[in-house]
């Protein structure tokens, strides 16, 4: 469960702050250690929809992405040094 | 990998090389490499690997609609790269019959896809019906200066959340899914993406029932207008119904 959203249902904190969603985003995605190639997939497939809705803006959807991406890159770098 | 690799977006019944006025994945040219009846549709990429990026992602779908416009067809998912040609040739050759087979059983029929969320200030309305637990959790979060208990409460917090929302699955999400299943060829539970999704599910239909599967999703959305939101998307190819496997093994 994503504490910013929690935050916004028990206070009311409006969710247009997308900057502030946005690091909170990382803070989650930094604790939740995102490593394997479907989690972030699957991560990246649910900040689409939260940029769809407009609950993220354009500018940060685009700097989670970078760093999702990255993420992305060192896990598949991983597996093939594995040899999996 | 040199310059040879094939991106595949899917397998259409084309005996005719095509060469599409669409792009593709990295605005690649989209064409067909063809065996007998059978064509995979490609475009040539030098990656390995193609990132799930948002445009990259636009890119494969835009592509797979258009074909979808024109023919029956069999979509790949995401980021299938084969390593060239002959490559593709053979994997059209190893499974000629079964692709057949899936794409006749497959002909005139669309997936559409629903998904169920949650609506926030219903939530944040049910919940305050709930109000004792809910201000004893708020006074408490707003006095303590513990990190640990802040995060217990918190937990609980989300807790009850997740009791409203498993509720609102069974009443709406369950009863949506079983309504539309009954109007569908095949219909699939898919895993919900995010917190508020309490329904992502994809359903076969014959494509000439299109326009009365639309009319029973705007009334079930009006009945529980208020509560849940829907997001319908359609028409897809067959993504979620396809009982095919290609194995890009080179």
């Amino acid at each position: 469960m994503i504490t910013g959203l929690l935050f916004d249902i028990l206070f009311g904190v409006p969710v247009t702050l997308s900057k502030e969603i946005m690091l909170k985003i990382r803070d989650e995605i930094d604790k939740e250690r995102l490593i394997t190639e479907e989690s972030i997939k699957e991560r990246l497939q649910q900040l689409q929809l939260m940029l769809q809705d407009g609950e993220l803006g354009e500018a940060e959807y685009q700097e989670l992405e970078t760093d999702l991406i990255e993420r992305l890159r060192a896990a598949r770098e991983y597996r093939k040094q594995r040899g999996e | 990998m040199s310059g040879q690799g094939k991106y595949i977006y899917g397998i259409i019944e084309e005996t005719q090389p095509e060469r599409f006025s669409f792009l593709g994945v990295a605005d690649a040219e989209v064409y067909t490499i063809n065996l007998q009846r059978l064509a995979a549709v490609v475009s040539d990429t030098e990656l390995n690997e193609i990132d799930p990026t948002r445009k990259n992602v636009l890119a494969h779908t835009v592509v797979q609609d258009q074909l979808l416009k024109s023919y029956t067809f069999l979509p790949m998912s995401f980021g299938m790269i084969a390593g060239g040609n002959d490559h593709v040739v053979n994997v059209l050759r190893g499974n000629y019959q079964s692709l057949t087979q899936e794409l006749a059983r497959l002909s005139g029929k669309i997936e559409v896809e629903l998904k169920v969320f949650w609506d926030q200030q219903a939530m944040i309305m049910e919940l305050q019906s709930e109000s004792k637990e809910l201000v004893r959790l708020k006074a408490r979060l707003n006095t303590t200066s513990s990190p640990i208990e802040k995060q217990n409460l918190l937990m609980e917090a989300g807790m009850l959340v997740e009791r409203v929302a498993l509720d609102w699955k069974t009443r709406y999400a369950g009863k949506v899914y079983d309504v539309l299943k009954g109007m569908s060829a095949d219909a699939k539970l898919n895993n919900t993406i995010g917190v508020k999704n309490i329904l992502n599910a994809s359903f076969l239909i014959d494509q000439s029932h299109e326009a009365d599967f639309q009319k029973e999703v705007y009334v079930l959305d009006s009945q529980y207008k208020g509560k849940v939101n829907f997001k319908y998307v359609g028409p897809l190819p067959p993504y979620n119904f396809i009982n095919l496997k290609l194995e890009l093994a080179k």
